[in-house]
């Protein structure tokens, strides 16, 4: 039983029209019935000329060319037929032999007879070799294409010896101007006296190991070997610090600080050389400084009394009281070490991105400040082993002098244990390395 | 109701070119209309379509009345789009759905909000027998009986499987609906 929905949705959707894609019609066209004309001999000759306009066409047109419309005029095909023609008179007199299949050299007007098609194809083939055109023994060469576009086509092969040629089949003399590609070119250039004849051409050895030479070449130019760089650092530093256990101080707390305070900043300052071993990877080594203050606040649990009593058994007991003070230790790094290192080029557009990492074996400038000390704890000089983690961006990525931008990441996994400090301080840091680099 | 000159029906009959277009050009739009909502997609509706004016075409000349012109090229869409319908039936498992029945006045409002394009699509998106059977029924005006007879199912597959197209679509609708309804909100 129909309701109020059907009766809506047929309302709304029975003369539904939309518009269909206008190219249906041509695939619908050639599919329907075609007129019927009977009784007149006309439709049978215009169907018999229409074959022999077809078969025409066919026997014509290139293989692999689409078929045109049955309206093709003769005079269009002619036409084409005449337009082959005078491409394949530009391919010259002489052209290229099978070597595998022993077939001759083609002439002018035995080419004419060969479909274009073939002739591209019989080009790609290898073992293809120019029709000998001097009297001088010549290795063996390897053709590898032949250029048909332009009014004067050309054939570049590779020789065996390693010649590097481009030939250029003159259209008219049907002489040839081999022009070796490297960097000593020699063309010859045909004469009159080389014309109806086979010419001598000479060729000048530009091998492909001098090609690779200046590749070589071209490579260093672009890949200095020895990098300069000059880095400076502001760095904020952390500490870890694990309490010594040995020493009667009851350590009850340790003020914490911002992480990005500015009593954590400190300053590196990095100068070194680096030297690409490969295309990507780099080592560096070079000097560092790094200078570092920070004061540790925190809360030291001390006894304040001692109650000492004897009881009865005559045993003597001691019970202490405690108290808090607040204490600090200043904690000042003063460091000049050396560092070595590898990095490793991410990639290199605009930018050059690397990643890197190192070491860097550093020792204690200050000296102990014994007015400090009697204030509180100070360390004490220490050599310091950092690890080192970076990613650089440098600007330009070409070029003798480019800019760094690297945010670097150090963390000390050894410092001598003579710090003279409540706790065993483990200094590392997070910093962003501003600077240059400069190549030779 | 369209309908061509008697002359030109029989130079159609005479398969003139140029008539043929002109049938063509008159009723695409109707043709492609019905393909579109008895099939899946356009894909498919081109396919119909193409059958449809082939066969319109190839048997125009079993028609002599230009009046009934429009009704008897609906009528070949209608069995072009069932015969493709049989070729590349789809044996689609559909859950049963425990849907709310929602009162048909609801979907007045609903409905408003929906183009006659976008309802097209939602038909498209039902199952192929549930979307045969509600075209035929609910659009085509066709009965249960003759709609068994063209699909090759009994009365009672018929039926019910009307009855499931209705609730998808309504679910589907009323799911469309209350975003769009919100949105205007």
């Amino acid at each position: 039983m129909r309701n109020g929905f059907d009766d809506e949705m047929k309302k709304r959707l029975y003369h539904y029209s939309e518009e269909p894609n206008e190219q249906l019609w041509k695939r619908i066209a050639p599919l329907v019935p075609q007129p019927n004309t009977t009784g007149s001999s006309g439709v049978h000759t215009k169907s018999l000329l229409g074959i022999i306009v077809v078969a025409s066409i066919l026997g014509l047109t290139e293989p692999g060319v689409e078929a045109t419309d049955l309206d093709t005029s003769a005079a269009s095909s002619t036409e084409r037929v005449a337009k082959r023609s005078k491409d394949e008179i530009e391919m010259g007199q002489e052209f290229v032999t099978n070597l595998s299949s022993g077939t001759q050299a083609h002439t002018f007007s035995e080419i004419q007879s060969i479909p274009r098609r073939q002739l591209e194809t019989e080009a790609r083939k290898p073992n293809y070799f120019l029709e000998n055109t001097s009297t001088v023994n010549e290795p063996t060469k390897k053709s590898l294409s032949i250029d048909f576009q332009g009014s004067q086509p050309t054939v570049v092969e590779e020789l065996e010896s390693g010649l590097i040629a481009s030939v250029t089949i003159h259209a008219e003399s049907g002489a040839s101007i081999i022009e070796p590609q490297g960097v000593n070119s020699h063309a010859v250039t045909p004469t009159d006296s080389t014309i109806g004849e086979k010419p001598v051409v000479e060729k000048t050895k530009v091998t492909a190991a001098t090609m690779r030479e200046l590749a070589k070449e071209k490579y260093k130019a672009n890949h200095r070997k020895f990098n300069f760089y000059l880095t400076a650092m502001p760095t904020f530093g952390y500490q870890r610090v694990k309490s010594n256990q040995r020493d009667n101080i009851i350590i009850e707390s340790i003020n914490k600080i911002p992480a990005f305070s500015v009593n954590r900043l400190g300053i590196r300052a990095e100068f070194g050389v680096d030297m690409a071993l490969s295309k990507k990877v780099k080592v560096f080594g070079g000097l560092v400084y790094f200078q570092r203050k920070q004061t540790i606040d925190y809360v030291e649990q001390v006894v304040d009394t001692t109650y000492v009593w004897v009881d009865p058994d005559g045993n003597i007991n001691l019970e202490p009281e405690y108290n808090h003070e607040n204490k600090s230790f200043r904690y000042e790094v003063k460091n000049l070490g050396v560092q070595l290192g590898f990095n490793v080029i991410l990639k290199k557009k605009k930018f050059l991105q690397t990643v890197g990492t190192g070491l860097e074996l550093q020792m204690a400038l200050n000296k102990i400040n014994e007015a400090a000390r009697e204030e509180g704890f100070t360390n004490n000089p220490s050599a310091y082993v950092f690890y080192n983690l970076y990613y650089r961006l440098q600007y330009p990525a070409e070029g003798r002098l480019k800019a760094v931008f690297q945010p670097t990441f150090n963390y000390s996994f050894y410092i001598n244990q003579n710090l003279n400090a409540p706790f065993y301080v483990k200094p590392y840091g997070l910093g962003l390395n501003i600077g240059c680099t400069y190549s030779f | 109701m369209i309908s061509l000159p008697k002359e030109c029906l029989a130079l159609i009959q005479k398969n003139d070119p140029q008539s043929q277009r002109r049938l063509y050009e008159v009723f695409k739009a109707r043709v492609m209309g019905i393909c579109r909502r008895c099939t899946k997609d356009k894909v498919e509706a081109e396919d119909v379509f193409q059958e449809t004016f082939i066969k319109v075409f190839s048997c125009i000349g079993q028609l002599h009345d230009p009046q009934h012109l429009e009704s008897w090229i609906r009528k070949v869409t209608i069995n072009t789009a069932v015969n493709y319908y049989h070729k590349t039936k789809r044996h689609e498992h559909v859950a049963e759905k425990n849907g709310y029945h929602y009162k048909d006045e609801e979907y007045d409002l609903i409905l408003s909000h929906f183009t006659d394009e976008m309802l097209v699509n939602i038909i498209n998106q039902l199952p192929d027998g549930y979307r045969m059977v509600f075209n035929l029924y609910v659009i085509e005006g066709y009965n249960h009986a003759e709609i068994a007879d063209l699909l090759q199912i009994s009365e009672t597959t018929s039926r019910s499987q009307l009855n499931r197209a209705k609730q998808t679509l309504k679910d589907k609708l009323r799911s469309l609906g209350i975003l769009k309804y919100e949105r205007y909100a």
